[in-house]
C-alpha cells in the first residue's frame, strides 16, 4: 500500500514537470516594483504627518511650516541684533568686575 | 530556523529598493507558478501576485523574524489571495479558466508536449482547490510536508489526505499518460 503511494507520488512528480513554465514578463516586475515605490513614498510622507501631528497636532501642513518660516525670520532678525547688545554686556561686566577687582581706597584698619 | 531573506525584507521594509528587487527576483517566479497552476490562467496569477507583492511591501516594515519563514508566509498570502480569485468566480466553467497557452502553430513535438502540458493543467485544474493547492505545493513546488501543512494551514496528516485523493483522482483522469 505504501509502496503504491510512493509510486503515484513520484509519478505525480514526474507528470507534473511536463507543465510548461509560467514566464514572468517584465510588465509584472515594472508594476511590482512601481507598487513598492508608491508604498515607500507613502510610508515617507507618513513619518512627516506623524511629526507634523507632534509638533501641531490636527494642523494642515502649511501651519507648521508657517511657523517655522516666522520663527526662522525671528531668529535671523534677532541674531543680527544680539551680538551688539551681547558685547554691551560683556564691556558692563567687565566695568563691574575691575571695580570689584580695585582694592578699596580706604582702609578700615587704618582708623583702628 | 535561519531565514535567508530577513535581511531582504528588512530593508525593503526601510525603503532599499535594490532589496525589495533582490526579493521580488528570488520568490516572483515560484509565486507566479503557484497562483497560476491555482488559477489556470496568466492574467488572474498575475493580478494575485501583484496583490501579494502590495502586502510584502505594506508589511515589510513591520516584519518579525523567527515566526514563520518569509517565504512561507509568501506562499499563504498567495495561495489566500487564490482562494479569494477562485470565489470570486464559482461557476466559471473550466474552459474559461484554462486559457490555451500558446496560440502560433508549434512543430509536431513542441505541439505534442504543449498539448500534454495542457491537458495535466486541465486535469489539475478540475481537483478540489484544497486538493490542488496541495499536489502542486508538493509535487510543483516541491515544498516539504511540514512547510505545504503550514502553508495551508492544516495539520500534516491533513495535508497527506488531501494528496492522497488528490493523486487518485490524478490518476484515474490522465490514466493514459501512466500506461503509455
Amino acid at each position: 500500500m505504501e509502496n503504491m503511494q510512493d509510486d503515484d507520488a513520484v509519478w505525480m512528480t514526474e507528470t507534473l514537470k511536463a507543465l510548461p513554465t509560467v514566464p514572468v514578463s517584465a510588465a509584472l516586475q515594472q508594476s511590482i516594483l512601481v507598487s513598492f515605490g508608491a508604498v515607500a513614498a507613502r510610508r515617507r510622507s507618513s513619518v512627516f504627518a506623524r511629526f507634523r501631528d507632534v509638533v501641531w497636532p490636527g494642523a494642515p501642513a502649511w501651519r507648521p511650516a508657517v511657523a517655522l518660516a516666522l520663527s526662522l525670520v525671528i531668529g535671523v532678525a534677532a541674531g543680527t541684533l544680539v551680538p551688539l547688545e551681547g558685547a554691551m554686556a560683556d564691556n558692563n561686566e567687565q566695568a563691574i568686575s575691575v571695580t570689584l577687582d580695585t582694592p578699596p581706597a580706604f582702609d578700615l584698619d587704618e582708623n583702628s | 530556523m535561519i531565514d535567508p531573506d530577513t535581511d531582504l525584507v528588512a530593508r525593503a521594509g526601510q525603503g532599499d529598493r535594490a532589496a525589495a528587487q533582490a526579493l521580488m527576483a528570488r520568490h516572483l517566479p515560484k509565486m507566479l507558478t503557484v497562483a497560476r497552476r491555482m488559477l489556470g490562467n496568466q492574467a488572474a496569477a498575475e493580478d494575485a501576485v501583484q496583490d501579494a507583492f502590495l502586502k510584502v511591501w505594506t508589511h515589510a516594515s513591520r516584519w518579525q523574524p523567527g515566526k514563520a519563514l518569509f517565504e512561507t508566509w509568501l506562499y499563504r498570502v498567495v495561495m489566500n489571495k487564490c482562494y479569494d480569485l477562485l470565489r470570486k468566480r464559482p461557476n466559471a466553467s473550466l474552459d474559461e479558466a484554462i486559457e490555451v497557452p500558446d496560440a502560433a502553430p508549434p512543430a509536431d513535438a513542441v505541439m505534442q508536449n504543449t498539448a500534454l502540458g495542457h491537458e495535466i493543467e486541465a486535469a489539475l485544474a478540475a481537483l478540489p482547490e484544497r486538493q490542488r493547492a496541495a499536489i502542486v505545493l508538493c509535487h510543483h513546488q516541491e515544498c516539504g510536508n511540514i512547510e505545504a501543512a503550514e502553508i495551508l494551514g492544516i495539520s500534516v496528516e491533513a495535508l497527506e489526505s488531501l494528496l492522497s485523493r488528490g493523486r487518485r483522482t490524478l490518476r484515474v483522469r490522465l490514466a493514459h499518460l501512466k500506461d503509455g
